[in-house]
Parts: C-alpha cells; sequence; structure tokens
C-alpha cells in the first residue's frame, strides 16, 4: 500500500492506493490545524504531524494508527522564558534512526532545531546551531523565520545538514555539537553587488541529500538550482537551462545519482509556472541538461508547489507526488512522464509525504 | 470555587468539560496550576513559557477582560473564568 499525506493550511487529508492508480480518499484528520509537514517511522508503525494551531501553538503529534488518533504531543518545544525568540510553528521532521528507537529532529520557526531522543515525549533544543556567530544574520523570508530542512547523511549518521531560510544551509559532523556554514559558492541575489556571497544569509528553499553518491547535495536557492559533490564545500549553479531559477522543492532519485527533480516558479512576483502551465523538470546528467514533464499537468495554473509538497516514493518506476497551493494533488508512477490528478479542492497544500507500507495496522 | 469555561475544541482534546469548577484557588497563577495538575499539559496549550496567555486565546474574569501583565489577579470564590479563542484562524 501507499500512503500520501498530505499536510494542508486546515488538516491532513490521506489519500491510500494498492496500486498508485486506484486511490482512496480518506478522511480529513487534524481538522483546522496547519500541518507543515509529516514523518513517518516505520518500525514502530508511529506517523509524525507538524501541527501548528493558531490558538494553542505549535506541537509533534503521533498516531500510531495511520492519523485516525492522535496523542497531544511531547513537552519541551520551546525556547526558554528569558529567551528572546518564541517557537510559533514546527516546518521540518526528520527521522534519524530509521531502524533503531527512534531520534528525531524538529525544525522550527523561529529558525532552531529540537531532538527528541525517546521518540517524541520530550525535546530539547540543539542549542549550538542558535549559538553559531552567523545566528545574528538569519531573518525572516515572506514565509516567515523557519529551519525548513533536516537531513541525516545516509552515508555517516554523525553527519547532519539544517537549512534555514533566510540563514543558508549548515552542517555538522557530530550530530550537532557544532556547526559550520556551507553556503560559499550560493548566491544571495537580495543584497548587494560586492556583498552576495556572504558565509551565512542565504534564502535556500529546499536542499536534499544523495542516497547512492556520499557528499551530493542538491539545492533549490531562491535564486538558481545548485549541485554541490563535496558535501556542501563547493557548489555549481546548474539552473541555467531552466525556464526560471526560482522554485521551492527539489528532489533527488533515490537510485540515480545523476537524476533530481525540480518545480521552477515565476521568480517575478506571481509565483506561479512560467507559461502557466504546471511542470516538473528532471535532469538524468547532475544538472546540465532537464527534461520538461508536463503530461497530464495543467494549464492556465495559477498556483504553487512550496518547499515540502513535492516527494517521490521509492518503488521502481519511481513515484512522484505534488500539491499545490490551489489545492490539487498530482501523481506519477512513471518517474514523471505522465501524471494524474489524485484530488482538487483541498486547502493550500503545505506538505506530501509518502508512507509505504500499512500505516494503519 | 471558581468555574472555568474552556474552548470546545481544547476540552475535546483533553477528554475533559468544557466547564470544570476548580476549589483552592486565590490568584490565576493558581488557577493554570490547578488545571495542569488535573490536565497534565494544559497550561502549555495555554500559555506561552514566559507565561503569557497564547496570543489568540482572549482571557476574561467576570465579564473583565484581562490582559498577561495581570495573570497574578486575585480570583474570589463563586467568580467565572472564560478563556476564549480570539477572532483570528483565518
Amino acid at each position: 500500500m501507499t500512503v500520501v499525506m498530505v499536510g494542508t493550511y486546515k488538516g491532513l487529508f490521506r489519500f491510500a492506493s494498492p496500486d498508485r492508480v486506484h486511490w482512496e480518499a480518506l478522511g480529513p484528520v487534524l481538522r483546522g490545524t496547519s500541518v507543515h509537514t509529516t514523518a513517518y517511522h516505520a518500525p514502530t508503525g508511529t506517523l509524525f504531524a507538524a501541527a501548528n494551531s493558531v490558538f494553542y501553538g505549535a506541537s509533534v503529534r503521533r498516531s500510531r494508527d495511520g492519523g485516525e488518533t492522535w496523542d497531544r504531543g511531547g513537552e519541551g518545544l520551546a525556547y526558554g522564558a528569558d529567551d528572546p525568540e518564541r517557537v510559533t510553528a514546527v516546518w521540518s521532521l526528520a527521522v534519524a534512526d530509521e531502524h533503531g528507537p527512534g531520534t528525531l529532529y524538529a525544525g522550527v520557526e523561529a529558525s532552531g532545531l529540537f531532538r527528541s531522543a525517546d521518540g517524541g515525549d520530550s525535546w530539547a533544543e540543539v542549542a549550538a546551531l542558535r549559538r553559531h556567530p552567523t545566528h545574528e544574520v538569519w531573518d525572516a523570508g515572506f514565509g516567515g523565520k523557519c529551519l525548513h530542512t533536516i537531513a541525516v547523511d545516509p552515508h555517516d549518521p554523525e553527519v547532519l545538514y539544517v537549512a534555514a531560510s533566510t540563514g543558508g544551509i549548515y552542517r555538522s559532523g557530530d550530530r550537532g555539537d557544532t556547526w559550520t556554514p556551507v553556503n560559499q559558492g550560493i548566491r544571495a541575489e537580495f543584497m548587494p553587488e560586492g556583498q552576495q556571497y556572504p558565509d551565512a544569509g542565504q534564502c535556500v528553499h529546499k536542499f536534499g541529500l544523495s542516497a547512492v553518491q556520499a557528499g551530493r547535495i542538491w539545492l533549490q536557492n531562491h535564486g538558481g538550482v545548485y549541485r554541490s559533490d563535496d558535501a556542501g564545500r563547493h557548489w555549481a549553479r546548474i539552473s541555467e537551462p531552466l525556464p526560471d531559477d526560482f522554485g521551492f522543492p527539489v528532489v533527488p532519485h533515490p537510485r540515480r545519482a545523476d537524476a533530481a527533480f525540480v518545480v521552477p516558479l515565476t521568480s517575478t512576483l506571481e509565483r506561479w509556472y512560467p507559461e502557466e502551465r504546471l511542470a516538473v523538470h528532471r535532469t538524468d546528467d547532475g544538472g546540465q541538461t532537464w527534461t520538461r514533464l508536463d503530461a497530464g499537468l495543467p494549464e492556465h495554473a495559477y498556483s504553487g508547489v512550496l518547499r515540502d509538497a513535492f516527494r517521490s516514493d521509492t518503488q521502481d518506476p519511481l513515484g512522484l507526488y505534488v500539491g499545490t497551493t490551489n489545492g490539487e494533488l498530482f501523481a506519477s508512477a512513471d518517474e514523471g512522464a505522465s501524471w494524474a490528478r489524485i484530488a482538487e479542492r483541498l486547502p493550500r497544500i503545505l506538505s506530501v509525504q509518502v508512507v509505504e507500507g500499512d500505516p494503519f495496522a | 470555587m471558581i468555574t472555568v469555561h474552556l474552548p470546545r475544541d481544547l476540552a475535546a482534546e483533553f477528554s475533559c468539560r468544557d466547564t470544570l469548577a476548580v476549589d483552592g484557588v486565590r490568584s490565576l497563577n493558581e488557577l493554570w496550576a490547578a488545571l495542569d495538575h488535573r490536565h497534565p499539559g494544559l497550561g502549555r496549550w495555554l500559555r506561552e513559557p514566559d507565561g503569557a496567555m497564547r496570543r489568540h486565546l482572549s482571557l476574561f474574569v467576570n465579564a473583565q477582560r484581562v490582559r498577561w501583565a495581570d495573570r497574578g489577579t486575585v480570583l474570589e470564590d463563586g467568580q467565572e473564568v472564560w478563556i476564549l479563542r480570539a477572532v483570528s484562524g483565518g
């Protein structure tokens, strides 16, 4: 079974399929609550949701039955009483030990990182990140001052990456005890000439680590798609052939090192699709060339795709899932060659996550 | 005895009634502690770490709105406390 978890501005919607062709819509849950992202821990069958209530605050809630029922989340997901910043939302989740007891990371607004070593019962800040001297240049982008991406290196569990907007991408080689900004070569085009390559402060929108090539990182910046082959020490801009260099998500292919997917948006203020047609673009050669994939995707489309609203599964051929800001969900079961609409008229889609297996068991 | 009215969705989350009777409290701070003792975690849903009410909740004591700075407000037997969702949510 494949279940697509769709986090929206007003709740979590779920779509299940035995074959990735026929989809069943399950009732919305966490109704009225903004679900910025979700994560699934298969060994314990636990679904985690970054559930952000405008009234009652931010939380990471847990379900053991595929989202039918939820707990109220653990304790400690807050900055101290004397801290000048507050935790107003959870933006990102990462399960660090896929086969272990379930170490979790949560990225929050105002940008910071929390860790739970007990499956989400209790949380503590990974304080070294906000203590980094470059923290003072972090600021809020339009979406807020958020730590939106967390990734544990699949080739080295000691290595952790995070990205904040604005702030940029940071690397830790010791599970978060110390941090290094790895933004050199990524352009901050919103800075004056001569200051566009700072150590930190870039508006990185998303990054993804290659599961098959150690040190390879794909990154969608506010302007430009980038690739690093040395764990972020150097970056190559690879978006020249794309119709625009703006966008939010980037999805590495889980098996092919030179393949990745992006969804360009116009860098002018519309922030909808170039040529007003939703299209995914795939590279098969590390970003030298890109193939436009739009069969079955809508024309005259005036929406966007946010940073967590594009995911792949791990099946062969690869499945892809795209959610839009006007509440449409599209799926491809053939690596993007063709697409079908799974859902429409949902609230604004913030996140898409794929659960493979049966989370309802 | 103080009577506390909670938002219905909050009461549902904590599997409690939306109107609660609380004995033996003489201030809002004591009331928060009593509610959190009775329903662990409830205080975190209502207040920020520094004790301020969450931004989009409103607090009334005997029909008078209470700002967060007044959380030491003295309570007397027979008073009613209302916690309401503000006009928010989009």
